[in-house]
């Protein structure tokens, strides 16, 4: 196995980390696509190729090395009878086949997907805020607010308000 | 005492099939659901894909109202009220303003040419609504707002599996997307107003309607 585990860790010391295929609404995942895109090249760099085939209920993920023949493989099983919600029987299996295959791929090669920062900046996942006020809006609560239809409370509570418009309410 | 949310009382007020009937088949159902939740807990819960956009864009809803309306400042309101047939919490209700938005899922359900309310149980809501409020109008205003990022990934997941696709295909966020935004619109567009104005008539038909729900939900209550 020599010649396979050398090139295996040739190949994850130049591989990089995969970052998720973030869109403009942003997936949240690195798909099969976009995992192919950068391991294919390197793969071929360092004599490597693989196979992921259908036996029955499993997914058999079999990596080798061109020149020796020397091979690792893994298998996974299929899960049978899950029902997911708006989808037909058809569209659930070849979810979890790509899905499988996915993960079983990213396992034996090494690989480390995570989020692009680069391209777009930390994502935080942030809590569901208060809605935001336009100053015109604000102006017409302030009015509100002096008429004794609405409160500053009220204001402060119901709305996410920016530094200078809670300035302005501690004006008024 | 049994008493009806405004947001079902279009439910109630179906009409039976026959004169001969009081209440509708809608409506006795109902009346069983609340006699499950009432009896032994079941609550029917109901969230869909519509349900969710309203509820997400309520805020924003009554934001593009307020400036297309020009109606002074409005704003959500709290408060949840009762009388001794129905209850209810309405979206807007300031000293002048009762009115309620509706959140169009898509262009296509925004009611850009009707004329008059698409939806009878939005009317008989808002008869409920003045009634408990004491109000002697209220507005109906559906909006046309931007379907929220997350709703809008499941339209593009479940327009996916529709086409058998697996992976994602630009063609199909790109259609999927922009069926839920609309940005090009002009504000006015997007909201569209109707008046009701509240009719004694049918306030008082919906307390008789109230009456013979309690006397069929009664009957239930003793049944199981």
């Amino acid at each position: 196995m020599k010649h396979l585990f050398k090139a295996l860790a040739d190949f994850q010391q130049e591989v990089p980390v995969i970052h998720k295929a973030t869109q403009s609404y942003g997936y949240t995942y690195a798909d099969l696509p976009k995992i192919f895109e950068v391991i294919n090249p390197l793969l071929k760099k360092h004599g490597l190729g693989f196979t992921q085939l259908i036996n029955g209920t499993q997914i058999a993920t079999c990596l080798f090395h061109i020149e020796s023949g020397e091979s690792i493989e893994s298998k996974i099983d299929i899960p049978q009878g899950v029902i997911l919600k708006g989808m037909n029987e058809f569209q659930v299996l070849g979810s979890a086949i790509t899905y499988l295959r996915r993960y079983s791929l990213s396992s034996m090669l090494g690989l480390v997907t995570d989020k692009d920062t680069d391209a777009s900046g930390e994502q935080i996942k942030v809590e569901p805020k208060k809605p935001l006020i336009d100053n015109k809006r604000f102006e017409e609560a302030l009015v509100a607010i002096q008429n004794g239809k609405y409160t500053v409370d009220q204001l402060k509570n119901g709305f996410e308000l920016t530094e200078a418009q809670t300035k302005s309410l501690l004006l008024c | 005492m049994l008493k009806i949310r405004c947001s079902a009382l279009g439910k109630l007020m179906t009409a039976p099939r026959s004169k001969a009937e009081t209440l509708s088949k809608t409506a006795k159902s109902y009346i069983q659901e609340l006699v499950l939740e009432h009896k032994y807990e079941i609550k029917k819960e109901f969230s869909s894909k519509y349900t969710d956009k309203g509820l997400q864009c309520e805020d924003e809803a009554i934001s593009l109202v307020n400036d297309v309306l020009g109606l002074g400042f409005i704003f959500k309101n709290e408060e949840h009220f009762n009388n001794d047939w129905i209850t209810g919490t309405p979206d807007v209700n300031t000293d002048e303003i009762l009115l309620d938005v509706k959140c169009s899922y898509e262009a296509h359900t925004f009611p850009f040419f009707e004329d008059e309310i698409p939806n009878s149980a939005y009317f008989y809501q808002l008869q409920g609504y003045m009634w408990l409020t004491n109000k002697t109008e209220a507005l109906l205003c559906y909006c046309l707002v931007n379907t929220p990022v997350e709703i809008v990934e499941d339209e593009v997941r479940r327009e996916h599996w529709k086409h058998f696709k697996i992976d994602e295909d630009l063609e199909i966020r790109e259609y999927v997307e922009k069926k839920h935004n609309f940005d090009h619109l002009p504000d006015l567009s997007k909201v569209k107003v109707f008046k009701v104005e509240r009719d004694e008539t049918v306030i008082w038909e919906i307390q008789n309607k109230v009456e013979e729900a309690r006397i069929y939900f009664n009957s239930l209550i003793e049944t199981i």
